[in-house]
């Protein structure tokens, strides 16, 4: 069946942290809480799984280190050698540092660029806010009730008893 | 938003940790047992193998101090930086700090090796050495032990001054003791970066004293700082297993103190690195000679 959204707004931090947890505690999914400020806590109040960026990060740096190592072999040690101080061609201290910044690069960009494929972050994007003051001093949780057997009465009452003040419902896809 | 209430801030109710009780009896005999067997072969050994047990003894001196350092360090890096995050562990580093005293002793009894351990404490030695006679007024012995007892009281005293000033805001919860400690702490850095490097010229690099590298002083704090965080992480780790610090300490702390220790390990590394390809490259003989012992086994 469509998905229904309930998107309650909540003036503090400890309201919403309770409210998330009492919510999912009655089998609710929470999507997510938009909150002006990093609040910790909330992490652990909505099951967040451990971010699976740090995979990516490193294999962006893996991919770093190997083509720096190719690109200096390659070119001072197989396509043209060139005697440095009489060092062998390919000497691999000389070959560290390049690779190391390399590396650093294509890590730190990589995994940047993840994240925003990620979580569709990309230039001409419209942003919708589920709720007025989402970015400002406002606390928004949103939970999806998938199944009949949710009910939005029951879950607006338990919200409202956490201290949420506007309460607002909308049907329809999933707004990312 | 209008027409909504600020809500009232609340006082903190103060913090009750649990007692730290006295270590458990059976912990504090093995403890004390394994220092004594310590100190028996440390006689021992200095009646059979001088030599081995002076370098010994200065190596466990500089690691024991070098804890102790890193945890003042610690301190002193989280009051400058307005670090809040580690108020629930401060007691750590602290009680840490507060055993500078024990490495600041052992740095002393290893003065005792001075003369097998440093080839410029000897008058016949350095009359034939044009680079020793260059160098021979700072390597000195009466100035090598002057200096190496003002370094020590000097940061004694000031990781005395940090604790008592630490202390004091639980007897008179307020913000100025922590402002105290960020000016103590602001004004010990550069005593501390001066100080700490002539330390290492003095016990450590003087052991070689034909060598050079104006890296040397920095790597040494590179190293000695991870092995602090190391300590650090693993007495954090065993008092929340114990009690004292769970609930206080979250994961989230572990995880910053394991960010900053993998940082100044990658630090390390990129500081032994930057020596050695210098020198590697440059191939000068003065330089190269520290590898090239290092490189043939003892």
């Amino acid at each position: 069946m469509t998905p229904r959204f309930v998107i309650a707004s909540f003036l503090r931090e400890a309201d919403v942290l309770a409210g998330t947890r009492a919510a999912r505690a009655a089998g609710y999914e929470v999507v997510d809480v938009y909150t002006p400020y990093a609040v910790h806590g909330l992490d652990q109040a909505l099951g967040v799984r451990p971010s699976r960026l740090g995979v990516a990060c490193f294999l962006f740096g893996l991919l770093g280190v190997a083509g720096a190592l190719w690109l200096q072999v390659w070119t001072s040690a197989v396509d043209w050698p060139i005697n440095v101080g009489g060092k062998p061609y390919d000497s691999l201290p000389a070959f560290i540092p390049v690779t190391f910044e390399i590396c650093i690069l294509f890590a730190g960009l990589g995994v940047v660029l993840t994240l925003f494929a990620r979580a569709g972050l990309r230039p001409g994007r419209t942003p919708r806010a589920w709720a007025p003051g989402a970015t400002d001093d406002r606390f928004v949780l949103v939970a999806r009730l998938t199944s009949a057997v949710h009910d939005t009465a029951r879950l607006t009452h338990l919200l409202r008893g956490h201290g949420a003040v506007d309460l607002a419902e909308r049907i329809g896809e999933e707004e990312r | 938003m209008a027409g909504h209430p600020l809500h009232p801030v609340v006082a903190a109710p103060p913090l009750n940790p649990p007692a730290f009780g006295p270590l458990p009896a059976r912990w504090a005999r093995g403890l004390l047992l394994a220092a004594a067997v310590g100190v028996a072969f440390t006689l021992l050994g200095w009646g059979v193998a001088h030599t081995r047990t002076a370098a010994g003894l200065l190596l466990a001196a500089n690691y024991t101090l070098g804890m102790g350092l890193a945890a003042l360090c610690f301190l002193v890096l989280v009051n400058v930086t307005g670090g809040r995050w580690a108020t629930a562990l401060r007691r750590v580093p602290e009680a840490l700090a507060g055993t500078l005293w024990l490495g600041g002793v052992l740095v002393l009894l290893s003065f005792t090796g001075i003369g097998v351990l440093y080839e410029w404490s000897h008058a016949d030695v350095v009359a034939g050495d044009p680079l020793l006679q260059a160098k021979q007024g700072w390597l000195d012995v009466g100035g090598f032990v002057f200096r190496g007892a003002v370094f020590l009281a000097v940061w004694w005293l000031f990781a005395a001054a940090l604790r008592r000033h630490s202390l004091r805001q639980d007897e008179a919860p307020g913000p100025a003791p922590s402002r105290r400690r960020l000016v103590l702490s602001a004004a010990f850095l550069p005593v501390l970066a001066v100080t700490f490097s002539l330390a290492t010229f003095d016990w450590l690099m003087s052991l070689a004293p034909h060598w050079f590298s104006t890296v040397f002083a920095l790597y040494n704090f590179a190293g000695m700082f991870t092995a602090g965080l190391g300590a650090l992480l693993v007495l954090t780790i065993v008092l929340r297993r114990l009690g004292p610090l769970a609930g206080l300490v979250r994961d989230d702390h572990l995880h910053d103190l394991g960010k900053l220790a993998f940082g100044f390990a990658t630090f390390w590394a990129y500081l032994w690195f930057c020596q050695y390809m210098l020198i590697w490259y440059s191939n000068i003989p003065e330089e190269t000679t520290w590898y090239v012992a290092r490189g043939a086994g003892a």
